[in-house]
């Protein structure tokens, strides 16, 4: 695959994935123009099970493009699942419609799985401490309202975390496991951290 | 930021409250008062700012039909600038007879301190710094066709009515007829017209300004305008210049007014205006059908540079759409759809995954058998 003729069609679950990634691929300069978004439509509860409902569906028109500069990009919270539950779950699904499982070092496809949930890595990169992946970062958590209600009125957003996404703290696979996973697994499409 | 509206008695709305986010998607069938909304705010802010009599943007033939108020036409909106939440409310008497409007009450408060209000014809300026006796800083008599709001001049003790009437003034509210954009500008435009009919002035006024701009439209058009070199006004007369896009192919150059543009490619040009010239600060834009012309593929890359720019910015996005792109890209933030049951008031429900039974927005849309009970 050409690096610097990388397109991404990207399947997540709302807007905080949406920007978050999106932030990462103007990162990697894949503009607006070299990405097509597929994102779920706002949610009262969790939207991974749109995320599930349309693997299957993603992964064929991912496979059926001609363009081997074309990459794939799947974001789903780990929630109470966590990482290998969650990438199960997805494997599951495949197999399930009877779709040729991924080859997990193909270089052309990722799956980014945030644990408990993208809100987690935003507010890590944005500098809050403490953080795990254990707690629901949501503004009506008993535990995690601080950041649910900071992410909402903007002090911690998508843009300022992918800021620093290129100066991961020593610590982070200490505390969010899930990053650190995720940054290799996106390593494989090329692209810089 | 746009905080909240709310319209009595105004078209299809009998009474109507919207707390308005960050984002918002507005879709609905046709005539269930999507456009409706965008025509109030266009209303407020000409009252407001640009200093319009209430009869001619609340003409009479404006009230709702179906029920009567006694002629009271009633419209809210909370606007927040920094810590302070403003609340303006206007109430207008109707005389359905000689078919004319007038301002009884207007009002503008900074959360609970009255900053200013015009009452049967008499206006009382409290200023930033209440009197102990609670009294007006200034009372005299003035009309009640319109507003004072816009006559007041900045001064160092009236700067909260200034931040609040700044920031009318950074809505955008755009509703593009591509065919309309005139190619031609005799002068620089403060504002660009809610149709972008006077594009090529209000881009020669932001070029005055910020002449790097240009370049940034060039580099925004060019992955939609294949050759495309620049954009420039060219001199036709001492004062008149034409808005000319320069391009070259293979083995010719060549130039082409904006005159001579598809309606589509009008529109792209608006559209990537507006970003680079506007969306450079803090502003709420309001856009009805921003598709128009469009080819599907170019809707989610300006909508993606428009949200980046404006999350940057603090800003405020509301699009009304019937495009499938635009529906998908922004309905993971916040969708409400407007109906009117049987024909009559509008009604605003939210649009969520577990609405649409987890399919896409625009899929949900399609399906005929969600509009069945408007037609009950």
């Amino acid at each position: 695959m050409n690096r610097s003729r990388l397109r991404l069609l990207i399947l997540c679950e709302d807007q905080l994935h949406q920007a978050f990634v999106e932030r990462l691929a103007d990162r990697w300069d894949v503009g607006p123009r070299q990405r097509k978004v597929k994102a779920a439509p706002h949610a009262r509860g969790s939207a991974a099970q749109f995320v599930l409902d349309n693997f299957v569906g993603f992964v064929k028109s991912w496979r059926s493009q001609h363009d081997a500069n074309v990459g794939g990009i799947v974001v789903i919270d780990g929630d109470e699942h966590g990482l290998l539950r969650r990438r199960q779950q997805l494997i599951a699904k495949l197999a399930e419609a009877g779709e040729a499982a991924l080859d997990r070092n193909d270089p052309r496809f990722a799956i980014v799985i945030p644990c408990w949930h993208i809100e987690t890595w935003i507010a890590w990169l944005c500098g809050h401490r403490p953080i795990d992946e254990q707690t629901c970062y949501k503004p009506d958590d008993p535990q995690g309202s601080e950041v649910g209600r900071k992410i909402k009125k903007g002090e911690y957003s998508a843009r300022i975390a992918v800021e620093s996404w290129a100066r991961p703290s020593s610590d982070e696979a200490m505390h969010v496991p899930s990053l650190a996973a995720s940054r290799a697994e996106l390593r494989r499409l090329g692209v810089r951290d | 930021m746009l905080t909240r509206v709310s319209i009595c008695n105004y078209a299809c709305f009998a009474e109507m409250e919207l707390v308005l986010p960050r984002r918002l998607l507005l879709v609905g069938s046709n005539g269930s008062g999507k456009s409706s909304l965008w025509q109030v705010l266009v209303a407020l802010q000409d009252v407001i700012v640009r200093g319009r009599d209430v009869a001619e943007v609340f003409p009479t033939r404006s009230l709702t039909r179906w029920q009567d108020h006694g002629g009271i036409q009633a419209f809210a909106i909370d606007v927040q600038c920094g810590a302070d939440i403003y609340a303006y409310a206007l109430e207008l008497q109707h005389d359905p007879a000689r078919l004319t409007a007038s301002i009884h009450c207007e009002q503008l408060r900074r959360g609970e301190q009255l900053l200013y209000e015009n009452r049967d014809g008499e206006v009382r300026i409290f200023g930033d710094e209440p009197r102990v006796d609670g009294l007006p800083h200034t009372t005299f008599p003035f009309g009640r066709k319109r507003s004072f709001l816009p006559d007041i001049e900045a001064r160092p003790d009236n700067t909260h009515i200034m931040a609040f009437r700044e920031a009318l003034g950074d809505l955008w509210l755009i509703k593009h007829s591509p065919a309309q954009l005139a190619p031609t500008s005799a002068e620089e435009a403060a504002w660009l017209e809610r149709d972008g009919s006077n594009f090529a002035s209000w881009f020669r006024g932001v070029l005055a300004d910020r002449p790097e701009v240009g370049s940034l439209l060039n580099e925004a058009l060019r992955p939609t305008l294949p050759g495309l070199q620049r954009i420039a006004f060219e001199k036709i007369s001492p004062k008149v210049r034409e808005l000319m896009l320069h391009f070259r192919t293979d083995a010719h150059d060549y130039s082409v007014s904006a005159d001579e543009l598809s309606d589509g490619q009008r529109s792209l040009l608006l559209l990537h205006g507006l970003l680079v010239g506007a969306f450079n600060r803090r502003v709420v834009a309001f856009l009805d059908e921003p598709e128009i012309g469009l080819a599907p593929h170019e809707m989610q890359p300006w909508l993606a540079q428009a949200t980046a720019a404006l999350e940057q910015h603090d800003g405020q996005l509301f699009v009304i759409s019937h495009h499938p792109a635009v529906i998908d890209y922004l309905a993971p933030e916040r969708t409400i759809r407007f109906s009117r049951p049987g024909g009559g008031p509008t009604r605003i429900d939210e649009v969520t995954l577990e609405t649409t039974g987890g399919a896409s927005v625009s899929e949900w849309l399609s399906l005929p058998w969600v509009y069945e009970a408007e037609h009950e």
